[in-house]
């Protein structure tokens, strides 16, 4: 299998180890790293998907609108039970009119995104424009599909505004690549969609989809243990993103469901009056 | 749960694919189209992984239109199916890849045929072929109304009563079709058939 290993800089033309000569034909410089010593191959492969798959425990969304792409996630990282971290960026911006959404296996999604901005600052310097958002959800596809079947976990979105106006691609692990107006990705992400289906219109103001993606990143931290911490909410307009909100879903319960003040103290008021 | 089906008519055939795009009990795409122009004169229908669907068929569409940059004619209909089928079972013992084709294509001598091209690489010339859980119900429906000389309506008539039969049939049937048609003219879409449209405006 060709791998697409231009992520790793290495000048040094090798010969790969272990690996058979037919599939060298025609590459003369092929890169290579060291295949596992273990006996039970294809075993060891299977263990390392499998432990990956449960952990893409987060909520991410974007959707299309008339003033651009509106691009929300919550930032809780779980191990199992364990709530690792509740301040984790899972949006990452790519390039200054670029984001990315971050779901799966955070090493994983940092890296391929960072490599991405790479090569998308080398397709600007090569050709003298910049890259569109289909383009550039269709190089981190190819190179997610080369690395199909290694236990990659990345379920993203890529969302910015080119040329053609706002895109939004929805890009996984197993090379999958989508265009779309509206996804969600995640463990949370059927609740943000029920909350999001319902109250889209593509005639929003920026204010009503920014509260539009807030109430869909929380109502989903409610429902769902992996996700929680901070409802960040960016936008992509014609002149790139801006952050618009970072708000503790915690205080943004009782800022929905305020608590009324308690009946029993009136009770015991009364009593003491009397 | 990707439905798939084809039929050859008089002097045409016609695919007809579902446009679900699905991840486990989430529909991420209610209109996301799987039927590839591969040139002016063939189309593929493809079911399977999302990442493998798209890059397979791609990678045959871009190999089909070198052949034809190189040699200035295009390849017949015949000669991209064993194409297909050559790169698919060359994959096989590697890195297989988990797509299933229905081609439709026309050729001046050859008229409309379809072929069958499975995931191991299985290759067979066909009238009629289906893939996937709705090929349970699509394929006893064509077998009982086909006939080799059918116009273009009575085939449309045919494909929706396979879609009806699915959509009450099939327990998660896809809600959404897409048909598409390759005649002497060309390949080009001949219709959807939507019950579920994807929202653009909310209902309050």
């Amino acid at each position: 299998m060709k791998l697409d290993t231009s992520g790793f800089e290495t000048s040094m033309p090798t010969i790969g180890f272990g690996s058979s000569n037919d599939m060298l034909d025609g590459f003369s410089t092929v890169p290579s790293f060291d295949l596992p010593r273990t006996t039970d191959f294809d075993g060891f492969q299977k263990e390392a998907v499998q432990m990956v798959k449960p952990a893409k425990g987060t909520t991410t969304l974007a959707f299309i609108f008339k003033e651009g792409v509106m691009v929300a996630a919550d930032s809780r990282a779980s191990m199992g039970g364990y709530i690792s971290s509740q301040s984790v960026k899972k949006i990452i911006e790519i390039n200054p009119y670029m984001l990315g959404t971050m779901a799966g296996g955070a090493a994983d999604c940092q890296f391929w995104h960072r490599n991405l901005g790479i090569k998308c600052r080398l397709h600007e310097l090569a050709n003298k424009r910049r890259i569109s958002v289909s383009g550039a959800s269709k190089l981190l596809a190819n190179m997610l599909y080369s690395y199909r079947g290694m236990g990659l976990s990345v379920g993203t979105m890529i969302a910015g505004w080119d040329e053609t106006g706002p895109g939004l691609y929805y890009v996984d692990n197993e090379g999958g690549r989508l265009k779309g107006d509206r996804f969600s990705v995640g463990s949370g992400s059927p609740y943000a969609y029920g909350v999001l289906d319902s109250g889209y219109k593509f005639d929003m103001s920026v204010e009503e989809a920014s509260e539009l993606a807030r109430r869909s990143i929380y109502h989903a931290t409610f429902r769902d243990g992996a996700s929680g911490g901070v409802a960040s909410v960016y936008h992509v307009g014609p002149n790139g993103w801006k952050k618009l909100s970072g708000d503790d879903v915690g205080e943004l319960h009782y800022h929905y469901y305020p608590v009324p003040p308690a009946t029993a103290e009136q009770v015991m008021e009364e009593a003491v009056a009397e | 749960m990707e439905c798939v089906f084809g039929l050859v008519g008089n002097g045409f055939a016609i695919v007809a694919a579902d446009t679900s795009a699905v991840h486990s009990i989430l529909v991420h795409k209610n209109n996301e189209d799987k039927i590839m122009v591969l040139d002016s004169h063939k189309l593929i229908a493809a079911s399977g992984e999302p990442g493998d669907r798209v890059h397979f068929t791609e990678y045959a569409q871009k190999n089909v239109s070198l052949y034809q940059f190189r040699n200035g004619i295009p390849l017949t209909t015949a000669a991209a199916a064993n194409f297909i089928r050559r790169e698919l079972a060359t994959a096989l013992r590697k890195n297989p890849y988990s797509v299933n084709i229905l081609m439709a294509g026309y050729g001046k001598e050859a008229g409309a045929s379809l072929y069958y091209i499975d995931y191991i690489a299985t290759l067979h010339k066909v009238d009629k072929g289906a893939f996937g859980y709705g090929s349970y119900f699509s394929l006893s429906t064509m077998d009982r109304h086909y006939r080799s000389d059918m116009s273009v309506e009575e085939a449309i008539e045919l494909d929706d009563k396979c879609i009806r039969e699915i959509r009450s049939r099939l327990v998660i049937a896809p809600p959404n079709f897409v048909i598409k048609i390759v005649d002497k003219d060309g390949a080009r879409e001949h219709a959807w058939r939507q019950s579920v449209q994807d929202v653009t405006t909310a209902s309050v």
